[in-house]
């Protein structure tokens, strides 16, 4: 088999990110490869300004990021950039996904709109919700009830920087996890693509008895399903396993 | 943490739809690999990207860059290779290499003298290749190419295919064989090919991974990728 017969997934991703590129690489089925474009943005977060200027940067550069993926002839982009996509509410992430398209000549999908998309086929109506940030809950929040989803909690380990986020070890998505898993919330959703889950997804779906979705999970599931990937891959949750 | 022990910052040619498969699946416990994309594809104007991507890579804070087209670094010449990585690791104040480089100092660190070139290229590359190798102190006793036009063609090449190139390549007096090219899927054949050919076979992914993992004091001896893996080396500068 040639390496990508299946489908090449294009990965446009914040500059600092240090963790998506590994975990895509540690799910994916035979066949199927990933590649990456970077997009430039300042790293701190610390403050509502500097966290719009992130987000503002980062997408600014989306569509360059994509023009440089166009040549590998990638088959879907993956735009996975969390923050970057739920930052202006919900119909952005959309708008995003439009840009991306036109500028790439491929389908995309978006880390924000794949995350709900996940949490509605799975049926859940009321999520808790964690995050690395120290300032973008309430809109995360709000992005989430626009798209018919009720956040019962949301909390975050108010880091400084990305580049901080992208540092932290498994045991800071394991303690997220139990924090925001409130008891009215049918599943918990753990956000930003620099932020480590995917090895532990599955031990903490066992712990609370309750789906856990993660934005690199929901990227890496919406993009291959989106080639026609249909593979249930085991050990990172029901949503790849069941859906 | 990913890459508790080293990050690998890698300069990347657009179109390029394998080196990232390739070095994801090493097994190298907390070294982590982060792609820049070079643009535009002309193969000449890459160098003149690369410092646009430094402080997208810096900001992954890497500690290692690695430039990963061997075409656009060994085409204009051992100077004009030097001179890039020189300005790769001003730019970036960390250690870098690139593919050129980092496959002759594998053929050195092997002890091979004598050598088979196996290319994806068309003919004026070739040309290139062997003006850059007959300025330095390696012999050429052989060279075959695919003779392939297109990027699009190399990076849709099987490991099968190199697999035959290899064993067409290899000549009586090499004492080993260098794979050219970063977006020629090697690793799945490398060990077959030492195995089958008896003699050491280098790929430029490999040399590039293995000295850019020498260069951090990472001295990990993985086996199935050839037998430069088995080499230690002393770290540099950091």
């Amino acid at each position: 088999m040639e390496l990508g017969e299946r489908g090449r997934i294009g990965l446009v991703l914040p500059a600092m990110n240090t963790v998506a590129e590994p975990e895509i690489y540690s799910i994916l089925p035979e066949g199927v490869t990933a590649h990456t474009a970077r997009m430039y943005a300042p790293v701190d977060i610390s403050d509502e300004e500097n966290f719009v200027r992130m987000c503002d940067v980062g997408c600014e550069n989306g569509e360059q990021a994509a023009k440089e993926l166009a040549t590998a002839k990638v088959d879907v982009y993956a735009f996975a950039f969390t923050a970057g996509s739920f930052y202006k509410g919900a119909g952005w992430d959309e708008e995003i996904a439009r840009r991306i398209e036109k500028a790439g000549g491929a389908p995309c999908i978006v880390t924000a709109t794949a995350a709900a998309q996940a949490i509605k086929q799975m049926g859940l109506k009321r999520i808790g919700v964690g995050t690395p940030y120290a300032v973008a809950n309430q809109r995360l929040k709000g992005f989430f009830e626009q798209k018919g989803i009720a956040v019962t909690k949301i909390e975050g380990l108010v880091l400084p920087t990305a580049v901080h986020v992208g540092r932290q070890p498994i045991m800071k998505f394991e303690e997220l996890v139990r924090a925001v898993n409130t008891p009215d919330a049918e599943g918990v959703f753990i956000s930003c693509t620099n932020f480590v889950t995917l090895s532990k997804i599955d031990a903490m779906e066992r712990e609370i008895g309750k789906p856990v979705i993660s934005s690199n999970q929901a990227t890496f599931w919406a993009a291959l399903r989106k080639i026609g990937v249909t593979d249930k891959i085991k050990g990172v949750g029901r949503l790849f396993r069941e859906f | 943490m990913i890459g508790w022990r080293a990050r690998i910052g890698v300069l990347l040619p657009p179109d390029n739809a394998v080196l990232e498969y390739e070095v994801n699946r090493l097994p190298l416990p907390g070294i982590s690999f982060h792609i820049a994309r070079m643009f535009p594809v002309e193969l000449g104007e890459l160098p003149q990207d690369a410092p646009r991507h430094i402080p997208s890579l810096k900001e992954c804070r890497v500690n290692f860059i690695v430039y990963a087209c061997a075409a656009s670094s060994f085409m204009f010449g051992p100077a004009a290779n030097d001179e890039l990585e020189k300005k790769i690791r001003e730019l970036s104040g960390l250690d870098a290499v690139t593919a050129t480089s980092s496959m002759i100092l594998s053929l050195k660190a092997l002890g091979i003298r004598r050598v088979a070139l196996a290319t994806p290229y068309w003919r004026e590359l070739d040309e290139k290749l062997l003006a850059y190798f007959s300025a330095g102190d390696i012999e050429v006793v052989h060279i075959e190419s695919l003779q392939l036009d297109s990027w699009e063609a190399m990076n849709n090449q099987t490991a099968e295919a190199v697999y035959r190139l290899v064993k067409k390549a290899d000549h009586p007096e090499a004492e080993g064989i260098l794979i050219l090219s970063t977006n020629l899927p090697t690793f799945e054949v490398l060990q077959v090919l030492e195995d089958d050919l008896r003699k050491p076979v280098v790929s430029t992914n490999q040399g590039m991974i293995w000295t850019a993992c020498r260069r951090l004091g990472i001295q990990d001896r993985i086996s199935g990728f050839g037998s430069l893996w088995q080499r230690q080396q002393e770290g540099r500068r950091q």
